[in-house]
């Protein structure tokens, strides 16, 4: 898997949020959510070092806590496909839009035997559903793709977000979000 | 249990029961609504699970059953799966959030499925058990107009012609904005609907079956009972799930 588009990606910024999304996709300090990736390295039997994993990192209040260091996987075999039309530069009106033209994507982000090429992490979290969530962990997979001049704007490409449940204390809802690279 | 006198749903022959169960990463759920249908003495049920529960496929589905389906006669709905909320573009600039139910392709909603079941005749009654979060689907009838029909859709899309003319009663595993429960937890609804059904709330009314739903779920998922499309008062007051 190619990952020169992460790699010269130091910052995503969360625009469009939905379902889940709006819960998982938050910044406790009132902002724009975002984060940061950063490269982990191993050594190969050839002595180089070879990026093989991104850990997430952000400034205080800029993501849930539970995003601390999440440890994201390359995973993949199948490029991500283009979308059917290019979106428009995001504003907040521009919401149906995004939704209609990423679902597509979404669903295939949710499936467990996806072979689109994404980083992978499993995040922890505690619901608020009931006695027993606020006490027996969640955990959520969440897939970051990045897709290649899909925008109509001066930063054509967009990290798409998607959320779906891993294992734990199991609510019927998942989640997507999206914003661009920088 | 065979076909039942087709006057108890305002028809004058047999009334006949079609069922259409879907689950997306919920099959066991979908396979027990399809079985509880069999049970019911209705027809066949068509089951749509994982790859096969596409949105066209579902869609056909409906329309299928729509046409195959005459007054007097009750269609069942069931979908169980992940639940959600999306914006759709309306009239103009203006857009609007609707519920959506996640099917393996791609999200169906609220207004494409409320689409499909203007499809189905006056006459016709139809029960969804809408098993996901954030509510039930299609959402609670806008104000009614004389004669018991409901108001069209305001949406711009031309396929939205036609008014919800058949009855529609929602049973949903939580209310609006809320979560359901998955497998193996207090509020896993289809475990507390075959519950209930096969204990208090056989052999009443739908508005009293969802009384005694409620006191079998967890406070803080109760689930959600309503109408939509054209009044029936007769439906309405039948067992839940008789044909």
């Amino acid at each position: 898997m190619d990952l020169s588009n992460w790699l010269k990606t130091p910052r995503i910024d969360i625009d469009f949020r939905e379902n889940y999304g709006k819960k998982l996709l938050q910044a406790p300090n009132g902002g724009q959510p975002q984060f940061w990736l950063e490269p982990k390295k191993v050594c190969n039997p050839y002595g180089e070092d070879q990026v093989v994993q991104f850990r997430a990192l952000y400034p205080s209040g800029c993501m849930l806590h539970n995003w601390a260091e999440l440890l994201f996987t390359p995973l993949g075999t199948a490029p991500v496909p283009p979308l059917k039309e290019k979106l428009p530069k995001w504003s907040p009106d521009k919401e149906p839009e995004y939704a209609a033209g990423l679902d597509p994507l979404i669903a295939e982000l949710y499936r467990d035997d996806t072979k689109i090429e994404r980083l992978e992490a499993y995040l922890p979290l505690f619901l608020d559903q009931s006695d027993k969530s606020q006490r027996e962990p969640t955990i959520d997979r969440v897939r970051l793709a990045y897709l290649v001049d899909a925008v109509d704007a001066e930063n054509p490409n967009l990290v798409l977000v998607v959320f779906s449940y891993y294992s734990g204390y199991q609510v019927r809802q998942n989640g997507a979000g999206s914003g661009p690279p920088r | 249990m065979g076909r039942r006198d087709r006057s108890t749903g305002g028809g004058g022959s047999t009334p006949t029961g079609r069922a259409l169960c879907v689950g997306v990463e919920a099959d066991a759920d979908a396979r027990l609504f399809a079985a509880l249908a069999v049970e019911r003495g209705f027809t066949q049920p068509t089951v749509l699970l994982g790859g096969e529960a596409t949105r066209a496929a579902m869609r056909a589905k409906l329309s299928e059953m729509a046409a195959l389906s005459e007054p007097g006669d009750l269609f069942l709905l069931t979908f169980s799966g992940h639940g959600g909320r999306t914006r759709l573009r309306v009239h103009g600039d203006e857009s609007r959030e609707v519920g959506t139910w996640q099917l393996y392709d791609g999200s169906l909603n609220e207004e494409q499925l409320r689409e499909d079941l203007t499809l189905f005749r006056q006459g016709v009654r139809v029960l969804v058990v809408s098993d996901n979060c954030g509510g039930g689907m299609p959402k609670r009838a806008s104000p009614q107009l004389p004669g018991g029909l409901e108001e069209p859709p305001a949406l711009s899309r031309p396929a939205i012609e036609g008014f919800l003319r058949a009855s529609v009663l929602v049973l949903a595993a939580c209310e609006e904005g809320k979560y359901a429960d998955g497998a193996g937890l207090p509020g896993h609804f289809a475990k507390a609907l075959l519950r209930t059904l096969n204990g208090s709330g056989f052999d009443c009314p739908y508005d009293a079956f969802h009384r005694a739903l409620c006191n079998g779920m967890p406070s803080y998922q109760q689930p959600d009972y309503y109408r939509v499309g054209s009044l029936n008062t007769t439906f309405e007051a039948q067992r839940p799930f008789a044909i």
